[in-house]
């Protein structure tokens, strides 16, 4: 089949214009809710009201703890500051996929946090990776990494 | 030097970064283990030891450097925070049961305090002391059931008294930061590899803070929600 390069390019032009104008017609929102990924527990990224909802009730369920005297879950990001080799830079580590399936799942769950506590102050991250954290220790197969 | 974030959409932001960045470990963080709870910890632990196995300074390191847990299953840091008598009475033969290595944030401060000054020294140094349960008034480990915890476990620095160092000035802020570690090699005969401060500061968050981590030699600095590893090589021991 011969190759028309003319028609191609237009083709091109048309599909990125038709998905230009789908984009301004469409709600403007984060960019990463978009995303279908996997949530840390396997389940498909679920609906905002969802997300509020599991956040809400489990806020709710974790507050009473009482911090000084229970085992609370966390999460520890591992973070190499050393430099090696002749180049002095911080060599770069292996990602395990728990990484990139944390930071997506917290990203949803801190826009939802915003929207049930607009008042959110910089502390109120722990409370939210102290959720996470529970969830994940309790659901009884946990991820390698 | 980087600023700590003030609002919650920077700190979001910032912990965002750093998980889809940057390896992830998981802890648990104890403190005060009253008697009365012994059973819940029991429980606790004996779901994490299905699920998790004990993490090592050396797997600590490797895993900081690389990336890489060689594990079959994920490690799970145990933590015990402040130097608390019953993390020795209640929590740690759960912990060996369990098969974790305990990981001791102890309070030089709190450890030294005689007697009858452990509880004010607590209530005066955000120490939580909800449940009193030591009739004699001893509420802080002794150095020597901490030289005991150190033969098969890690005993880490959480400071000399558990106060905001970046409020500090330079001669306070050297006592828990160098002090702690001089009284650590004293103690146990060696320096400690891990630095906790009260809140932080993360290293690079505080630059008079962080000339003294490293000339304390310590290796790695735990704060809010993250590990940071300082230095290549294992801390000289003596």
């Amino acid at each position: 089949m011969h190759f028309n390069r003319r028609q191609a390019l237009i083709s091109i032009g048309l599909a990125v214009f038709r998905k230009a104008a789908w984009s301004l017609a469409t709600p403007l929102r984060p960019i990463a809710w978009g995303r279908n990924h996997a949530d840390l527990d396997g389940s498909q990224t679920p609906t905002d009201t969802a997300t509020e909802d599991r956040l809400r009730a489990d806020l709710a369920r974790l507050a009473p703890r009482v911090y000084s005297e229970e085992g609370i879950p966390v999460f520890l990001a591992c973070v190499n500051l050393v430099p090696a080799g002749p180049s002095h830079q911080v060599p770069k580590v292996n990602l395990p996929p728990f990484s990139a399936a944390l930071a997506s799942t917290f990203h949803r769950n801190a826009q939802a946090y915003q929207r049930i506590r607009p008042g959110a102050v910089a502390k109120d991250v722990a409370p939210l990776i102290e959720v996470l954290a529970d969830r994940d220790f309790s659901r009884g197969q946990a991820a390698k990494g | 030097m980087t600023t700590p974030p003030r609002t919650f959409t920077e700190s979001a932001a910032q912990i965002e970064q750093l998980f889809a960045t940057e390896p992830v470990i998981r802890a648990v963080n104890f403190h005060n283990a009253p008697r009365a709870k012994a059973d819940e910890y029991d429980r606790q632990l004996a779901q994490y030891s299905k699920l998790f196995s004990s993490v090592t300074e050396d797997q600590l390191d490797h895993y900081l450097a690389t990336g890489t847990w060689t594990n079959a299953k994920p490690g799970l840091i145990v933590s015990i925070y402040e130097g608390y008598r019953n993390g020795y009475d209640v929590l740690l033969p759960l912990v060996e049961k369990h098969g974790f290595i305990a990981w001791f944030f102890v309070i030089t401060g709190f450890i030294d305090s005689v007697g009858k000054d452990q509880l004010p020294f607590a209530l005066n140094h955000e120490i939580d002391m909800l449940t009193r349960e030591y009739p004699d008034g001893r509420y802080a480990l002794t150095w020597e059931q901490l030289r005991q915890i150190d033969r098969k476990h890690v005993i880490a620095c959480h400071s000399r008294s558990h106060q905001k160092l970046s409020d500090m000035g330079p001669s306070k802020l050297r006592e828990e930061v160098v002090g702690s570690q001089d009284e650590f090699r004293k103690q146990l005969g060696h320096g400690v590899r891990a630095f906790a401060s009260l809140t932080g500061p993360a290293y690079g968050e505080h630059a008079r803070t962080d000339r003294l981590i490293r000339a304390a030699d310590y290796d790695f600095v735990f704060s809010n929600f993250r590990i940071q590893r300082i230095r290549a090589e294992p801390s000289r021991r003596a």
